[in-house]
C-alpha cells in the first residue's frame, strides 16, 4: 500500500518539477502570475498529497489524486474525520450498533450506500423471536434458554456455531426489552404457534406496514433523538488498515467523491449479505437458486465478502441460504395457501411435484429443482376454512388466482392441461379413500387429509424466492471478525446477515432480526471497552 | 401450459399498464397553470434537478406525517410504506407521466398526480 502511495506521490512531484521548467519569464508580470498559478496548483497538489497519505493510500487512490488534481475544483479533494467506530449499513444491526455506541459514549458514524434504509430489514414481516423477555413473562408465559439452544442447533442441523447460539440464547431476552424501553418497539398479543415459532415470536406492531418497516423507523428515529450522523448516498467501498493490518477506517464513495473516515475503535460491517449479488449467488450456491426471484431487498449485494475477503477473514456458510414461497410480479406472499395441511400441488404440466405436508419453506425450496419454470400453483377446495382470507389478500394485491365450481373448470381457467389435472385430483382423492396417499408419486403424508370435493375451487400461483443468504465472514461472541487462523482481525466487526456462524440450512423464524439486535449491542460495547482501553493508554 | 405460464409473463409487465395521470399534462404544467414560477421549486441554479422533499413539504402537507394522514384512505398508503420516507420525485414526475415507485415491484392501483 505504502509502495503504492509513493509511486503515485512520485509521479506528481515529477508533473510539478516538470511544469515549473515550462515557466516562461517574457516580462515580471506575466511571471509573478505564472509563479500564483504554479504556487495555487502546488498548494492543491500538496493538498491531495496530504489527503492521499493519511488515508493510508492505494493504488486507486493515487489515481484519485492525480484526477482531482487535474480537476477544476480543487476544493472538491478528499477530507477526512475520525469517529469512535464507522458502521456500514443502516439496517437493523447497522442502527442498533449506532444506538447502542453512542448511549455507550462512544462518537459512531453510520453509512449506507442508498438513499434510505434499504436493506432486507424493511420487507420483513416482522418478528424477533427470543426468551426470557419481559413481555412474555407479563404474559405468563415461560420460555426457556435451553429449549430455544436445542431448536435452534436442531434447525441448523446442529450446523450453527454453538457458542454464537450460546450467546443469542443468554442475550436475546434483554435484547428484546431494549427494543422496548430504548427504541419504543410494540408487540402483538403473542399466540401459540406452530415448532419451531412456538410461544417465542413476538410480533412487531407494525401499525399498518410491515413490523421490519416499523422497526427500522423506529431505530432511524432514536438515532437522529440523539444526533448519529447517518450519510446516506455513501458507499464503502474498501476497509483502510494500518501497518499491522488493523482496521482503522473505511473508504466511501459519496455524492461528492471518496472519503475517507477513520475509526478510532473499529468498523462494523452491518450490510446485510449477498442475496442480491448475481456473481456470488452464482459462485457461492449455484445452480438454479443463483436465478430465483427475490423476496427482500435489492440491494443487499455482499459487501461483506468483498469488504472482509482482501483481510483474509474466515469466511463460513457460503452456500447457505433461506428460501420461501413468492410470486415475482407482484411480491405476494402466498405462504398462507401453502400451510394449511390441505390441497396439492401441481406444476404446469399439471402434475403433483411434492409432498404437499412439507413446511412453505421445503415446498418452496424444492420448487426450482423439480421444475424447470419454477413456477407451480397450489389447488385448493373450499373445505380450507382461510380460502376467502387468501382471495381478500390476491385481489388487493392485483395478484392473480383462479376460481372456478369445478376442477376442469379450474384448469381451464388457469391454463393448464386439463386432463392431467382431473387425474392429479382423482389420483389424491382415490388414494385417499384407499388410505393409499403415502404410495403416491411423490408420496402426501398430511397428517389429517381431507378430500378435494367441494366447490368454489381455487389455484393459488407461487414461486420459489431468495429470503437472505446465511454466509459471510465468520464472528466470535465479541460480534469481531476472524481470520482463517480463528484469530480476531483487530478493529473488524460484523454483525446480522453480514455476519456468518449464527445460521445454517434453516433458522427458527424472527431469530434474524433478534441476532442482528443482539450482535449490534455486543459489537458496540466492544468497541467502547477498546476505546476506554485507549483513552487509558 | 402455455396460458399457465403467460399469466407469470403478463404479470410481469403488469406495472407499465397500471400508472395513470391525466393524459398530456404533467405535474410541472398544472403547477404553471396555478402561477408557479419555475424557480419556485427549482431554484435559480441551472441545470435544473427535481426538487427535493422539503421544498414539495413546504406547500404539500408540511411534513411527512401530516401528507400520510392526508392520504390515509388510499389502500395501500403511498406515503407510509414499509420502504420509508422516499423522496417526492420518486413518483411524481414534473415533465413526464408520474410513475407510483412501489409498483417496481408491486401491482398497486394508486393514481400518482
Amino acid at each position: 500500500m505504502d509502495d503504492a502511495f509513493l509511486a503515485g506521490g512520485g509521479q506528481l512531484t515529477a508533473q510539478l518539477e516538470h511544469s515549473e521548467l515550462q515557466i516562461s519569464t517574457s516580462n515580471e508580470h506575466e511571471r509573478a502570475l505564472h509563479m500564483e498559478q504554479q504556487n495555487s496548483r502546488r498548494e492543491m497538489i500538496k493538498k491531495c498529497l496530504a489527503v492521499a497519505a493519511t488515508a493510508g493510500a492505494a493504488g486507486t487512490l493515487s489515481n484519485t489524486v492525480l484526477s482531482t488534481a487535474n480537476a477544476k475544483e480543487a476544493n472538491t479533494v478528499s477530507t477526512i474525520e475520525t469517529f469512535d467506530l464507522i458502521i456500514v449499513g443502516a439496517g437493523t444491526g447497522g442502527l442498533v450498533t449506532a444506538i447502542e455506541a453512542y448511549d455507550q459514549g462512544l462518537k459512531p458514524l453510520l453509512i449506507e450506500k442508498m438513499d434510505l434504509p434499504a436493506g432486507n430489514s424493511i420487507y420483513a414481516l416482522g418478528g424477533v423471536c427470543a426468551c426470557g423477555t419481559r413481555f412474555q413473562k407479563e404474559a405468563g408465559i415461560d420460555a426457556n434458554k435451553e429449549d430455544l439452544f436445542t431448536d435452534m442447533m436442531a434447525v441448523s442441523a446442529g450446523q450453527a456455531d454453538p457458542a454464537l447460539t450460546r450467546t443469542y440464547v443468554e442475550q436475546v431476552g434483554g435484547a428484546v426489552d431494549w427494543l422496548q424501553d430504548t427504541v419504543g418497539l410494540k408487540f402483538l398479543k403473542m399466540i401459540q404457534m406452530p415448532y419451531p415459532f412456538l410461544n417465542r415470536l413476538h410480533r412487531i406492531d407494525g401499525g399498518g406496514i410491515t413490523g421490519g418497516g416499523k422497526l427500522i423507523r423506529l431505530l432511524v428515529a432514536a438515532c437522529k433523538k440523539r444526533n448519529i450522523p447517518l450519510h446516506f448516498n455513501t458507499k464503502a467501498v474498501e476497509l483502510i488498515t494500518d501497518s499491522s493490518m488493523s482496521v482503522s477506517g473505511v473508504r466511501a464513495l459519496t455524492d461528492n467523491g471518496l472519503v475517507d473516515f477513520k475509526a478510532r475503535g473499529g468498523v462494523v460491517i452491518a450490510s446485510g449479505g449477498f442475496s442480491a449479488n448475481s456473481e456470488m449467488l452464482t459462485a457461492y450456491v449455484g445452480g438454479v437458486m443463483a436465478k430465483i426471484p427475490l423476496r427482500g431487498s435489492p440491494y443487499v449485494t455482499g459487501e461483506n465478502i468483498s469488504l472482509a475477503k482482501p483481510l483474509f477473514a474466515k469466511l463460513v456458510n457460503l452456500d447457505q441460504f433461506h428460501c420461501g414461497p413468492i410470486l415475482a410480479a407482484t411480491h405476494v406472499n402466498p405462504a398462507d395457501a401453502l400451510s394449511n395441511g390441505h390441497g396439492v400441488i401441481l406444476d404446469l404440466r399439471g402434475k403433483r411435484i411434492i409432498d404437499e405436508s412439507n413446511t412453505y419453506v421445503t415446498k418452496a425450496r424444492l420448487l426450482p429443482v423439480v421444475t424447470p419454470e419454477n413456477k407451480a400453483y397450489i389447488l385448493l377446495d373450499s373445505r380450507w376454512a382461510k380460502a376467502e382470507h387468501m382471495v381478500k389478500k390476491f385481489t388487493e394485491s392485483n395478484s392473480p388466482f383462479f376460481q372456478d365450481n369445478t376442477v376442469e373448470g379450474l384448469a381451464n381457467k388457469v391454463g393448464l392441461p386439463v386432463d392431467a389435472v382431473i387425474s392429479s385430483v382423482n389420483g389424491y382423492n382415490n388414494a385417499l379413500k384407499d388410505n393409499k396417499l403415502k404410495e403416491l408419486t411423490p408420496p402426501c403424508s398430511y397428517k389429517t387429509p381431507e378430500p378435494l370435493d367441494r366447490p368454489p375451487y381455487y389455484a393459488f400461483p407461487y414461486e420459489a424466492g431468495m429470503t437472505a443468504t446465511f454466509g459471510g465472514p465468520k464472528i466470535n461472541v465479541s460480534a469481531q471478525v476472524v481470520n482463517m487462523e480463528d484469530r480476531p482481525i483487530n478493529g473488524l466487526y460484523a454483525v446480522g446477515n453480514a455476519a456468518g456462524g449464527l445460521f445454517f440450512k434453516d433458522y427458527i423464524g424472527g431469530s434474524q432480526l433478534a441476532g442482528a439486535t443482539v450482535f449490534g449491542r455486543i459489537a458496540a460495547r466492544h468497541i467502547a471497552q477498546i476505546c476506554k482501553k485507549a483513552n487509558k493508554a | 401450459m402455455k396460458n399457465a405460464l403467460t399469466v407469470f409473463a403478463l404479470l410481469a409487465m403488469n406495472f407499465v399498464f397500471t400508472s395513470s395521470s391525466m393524459a398530456d399534462e404533467h405535474l410541472a404544467d398544472r403547477h404553471r397553470k396555478l402561477q408557479v414560477k419555475c424557480a419556485s421549486c427549482h431554484g435559480e441554479t441551472k441545470p435544473f434537478t427535481a426538487p427535493k422533499m422539503d421544498k414539495c413539504l413546504s406547500c404539500h402537507g408540511g411534513s411527512y406525517e401530516k401528507l400520510a394522514s392526508k392520504t390515509a384512505h388510499t389502500h395501500p398508503n403511498p406515503h407510509f410504506t414499509h420502504i420509508g420516507d422516499k423522496e417526492c420525485s420518486s413518483c411524481h414526475k414534473g415533465h413526464k407521466e408520474s410513475q407510483l415507485f412501489c409498483n417496481d415491484c408491486h401491482a398497486f392501483d394508486v393514481k400518482v398526480p
